[in-house]
């Protein structure tokens, strides 16, 4: 671990980190731009790039983007990425009332406090979780990734059973191709072009990136709302610290275990940790009117996530969010095998991903506290100028893969699924996730059966597995409950705001 | 049944359960594995005929809750239209679209450089985006210019990347 840290303190790692960190929070503090965009499109780029200075940039620009949306959370009332949906409730409202400098610097202390405490998860349970892993047998495998399907269509938000369409649909995208067990084509529909399947990189920059950009181009003329900043109050005083002490460890606590649940990510963790600070507080009423302790607990959280979500993307290879689907499809493509065996074959890799992590969270701190001005500007760039930009990095990113129009036009398609999809009211997250996950799904399966001469019965006789598979059962039916009832109570509602 | 064709998410449903009927049948066609005892044809087969199930139950939904509370719910039930305080700009959108189409086009039939190429979507791009007049022009060719040049010197000459387009 401290050989993973100083690797990360010289001259040309720290540049990758100072790099990554400042584009994720500018990234991050645009609204409409995300993270997991940032990341898909700077792939392309890493291809040039050494597996360990690949992983460097990557890591340290999901530590900035997640940091990035407080700004134009507080002072735009805009969240930048939607990890900061619950940071806009108190930030705008304490930066209106004429304290935005406080308003940013709860935020950008709780940022780094919760960073440091995933971290610290993040350095301890990944080893032994990996060690666990590693006797895991094919069914268990296979019913964990059963398992991570159901959580993320249960927990994502929206609507269950569309998440849960939106994971397979995922899943059977990833079929055409070379089957990778037996070697046959499948799913090609007489096209060549589709032997090799459709590739990682064009699906991610489609489904995150340019249906984004869709998205942005018919919202463009909404109405921005702004306070002017100033930085006056923005270091906490160790009196603040004091107060909000059990806030800050809670929240923290409550966003690296939910980052930990394979695909629920930032914006549920955040929500999480401000029902909890809310319920514990003292002043409840001033939340969602510029309650420092929601500002709090939102960040807190919401960044706490990246550590926690990066356990079982290092451990089990199981993606903890949307971007670490994405990174896991990055390390692949520097022929790396995410998963329990990374620790051995590329220890150099996992804790420079641990060490980055955490320089991250300390170069974040200092970005975020000597830019802050450069960020709000650019925040304010009209969107009509940076839409084309990126769509052009999107067309030259994909093109540059294999030289070939083809993944460009997958790109284009997979963004105009994405939009339809979002409009339609599914999410995308379960796409991504199932999409990273099938292959690993049906290797294990067909492993598994293999190894039983095409018996079944272990995956539900065996303890770890049978487990898994009920509590995916139960995960389901549970939420698809919660959500009936919750239409029923809105339908009375109505029916007596009728009556 | 027009009612129904509007609601988005009827539209796409259906049109992700046609694409599962496809898969599965093309999926049936397979032959059984040679050394495993699924063969290449059965995880599809397996993904297909869950998505099958889950997209009917969608539809039937659909048309219940259609039926029941008419199609203004419907049309929009991720409630993006509301509440944002934005003004929805469909025609940018298409225009948009269309103009990226042409790009990837005149890419793929190498119609001209690169750089001709991208400094005329960024331009126009732009200016479908962000409206017309003498600023945005004026930025929207500034901007379309340097992006399309330093692009290509960076790319071409400092990453080695080929780039679409004629040469």
């Amino acid at each position: 671990m401290i050989d993973g840290i100083l690797g990360t303190l010289t001259w040309f790692q720290m540049a990758f980190i100072l790099t990554g960190v400042f584009s994720g929070i500018v990234v991050g503090a645009i609204p409409g731009l995300t993270g997991s965009m940032l990341i898909a499109l700077t792939l392309p780029i890493t291809f040039h790039m050494s597996p360990l200075h690949a992983t460097t940039l990557l890591v340290a620009m999901y530590v900035g983007s997640i940091a990035g949306g407080l700004i134009t959370a507080t002072l735009l009332r805009m969240p930048g990425s939607p990890a900061a949906v619950m940071t806009t409730l108190d930030g705008y409202p304490l930066a209106k009332s004429g304290q935005p400098g406080r308003a940013l610097g709860f935020g950008i202390t709780a940022s780094f406090i919760g960073s440091l405490i995933a971290w610290v998860a993040l350095a301890t349970i990944s080893e032994p979780l990996s060690e666990l892993a590693v006797r895991l047998t094919p069914f268990d495998y296979f019913a964990l990734v059963m398992m991570a399907m159901a959580l993320i269509a249960s927990v994502a938000g929206g609507d269950v059973i569309k998440g849960l369409i939106a994971g397979f649909l995922g899943m059977l995208v990833t079929f055409p191709g070379i089957d990778p067990s037996g070697g046959e084509i499948r799913l090609t529909f007489g096209t060549d072009d589709l032997i090799g399947g459709f590739k990682l990189l064009p699906v991610l920059i489609g489904v995150f990136a340019v249906s984004q950009i869709f998205a942005d181009a018919l919202d463009m003329k909404s109405r921005q709302e702004s306070v002017a900043f100033s930085g006056r109050g923005m270091f906490m005083s160790f009196r603040d610290l004091r107060e909000q002490a059990v806030n800050l460890v809670r929240s923290s606590l409550v966003g690296t275990f939910i980052g930990i649940l394979p695909g629920v990510g930032a914006s549920v963790g955040s929500a999480l940790a401000y029902l909890f600070a809310r319920l514990g507080s003292k002043t409840p009423e001033r939340f969602g009117r510029g309650s420092e302790e929601g500002i709090v607990a939102s960040e807190a959280a919401n960044n706490a996530t990246v550590g926690g979500a990066l356990i079982p993307l290092i451990s089990l290879g199981i993606p903890g969010s949307v971007t670490d689907a994405i990174l896991i499809g990055a390390l692949t493509i520097h022929s790396l095998q995410p998963g329990p065996m990374l620790f051995t074959t590329n220890p150099d890799i996992v804790w420079n991903v641990i060490g980055v992590y955490f320089v991250s969270t300390f170069v974040m701190l200092g970005l975020m506290v000597a830019l802050i001005r450069l960020y709000v500007r650019v925040s304010t760039i009209p969107k009509s100028y940076l839409l084309p930009v990126i769509m052009v990095f999107c067309v030259v990113g994909v093109y540059s893969l294999n030289n070939t129009m083809f993944d460009v036009w997958t790109m284009l398609v997979f963004g105009v699924v994405g939009f339809l999809l979002e409009r339609a009211g599914f999410n995308l997250g379960p796409f991504v996730i199932g999409y990273v996950l099938a292959k690993v799904a049906e290797a294990k399966l067909r492993q598994g059966l293999m190894f039983t001469d095409g018996d079944i019965t272990p995956l539900f006789t065996e303890p770890l597995s049978l487990g898994m598979l009920i509590a995916a059962l139960a995960l389901l039916v549970w939420s698809l409950w919660a959500e009936r009832r919750r239409q029923v109570s809105q339908t009375l509602r109505v029916k007596r705001s009728e009556s | 049944m027009m009612s129904l064709l509007r609601s988005a998410e009827f539209g796409v449903t259906l049109a992700l359960l046609l694409v599962s009927v496809v898969f599965l049948v093309d999926s049936l066609t397979l032959p059984g594995g040679e050394f495993d005892p699924l063969g290449p044809g059965a995880a599809p087969e397996m993904v297909a005929a869950v998505l099958i199930v889950l997209c009917t139950i969608v539809l039937v939904r659909a048309v219940v809750r259609i039926r029941k509370s008419g199609i203004r719910e419907q049309r929009d039930p991720a409630g993006l239209e509301n509440g944002t305080g934005s003004e929805q700009t469909p025609r940018a959108l298409l225009t948009f679209v269309c103009l990226l189409f042409a790009y990837l086009l005149a890419f793929q039939y190498e119609a001209a450089h690169f750089v001709v190429i991208t400094i005329m979507f960024v331009f126009f791009a732009t200016i479908v985006l962000g409206g017309w007049n003498r600023r945005s022009v004026l930025l929207a060719a500034c901007v379309s210019v340097g992006l399309s040049a330093f692009l290509f010197v960076a790319l071409t000459r400092l990453f080695v990347i080929r780039l679409p387009g004629a040469f």
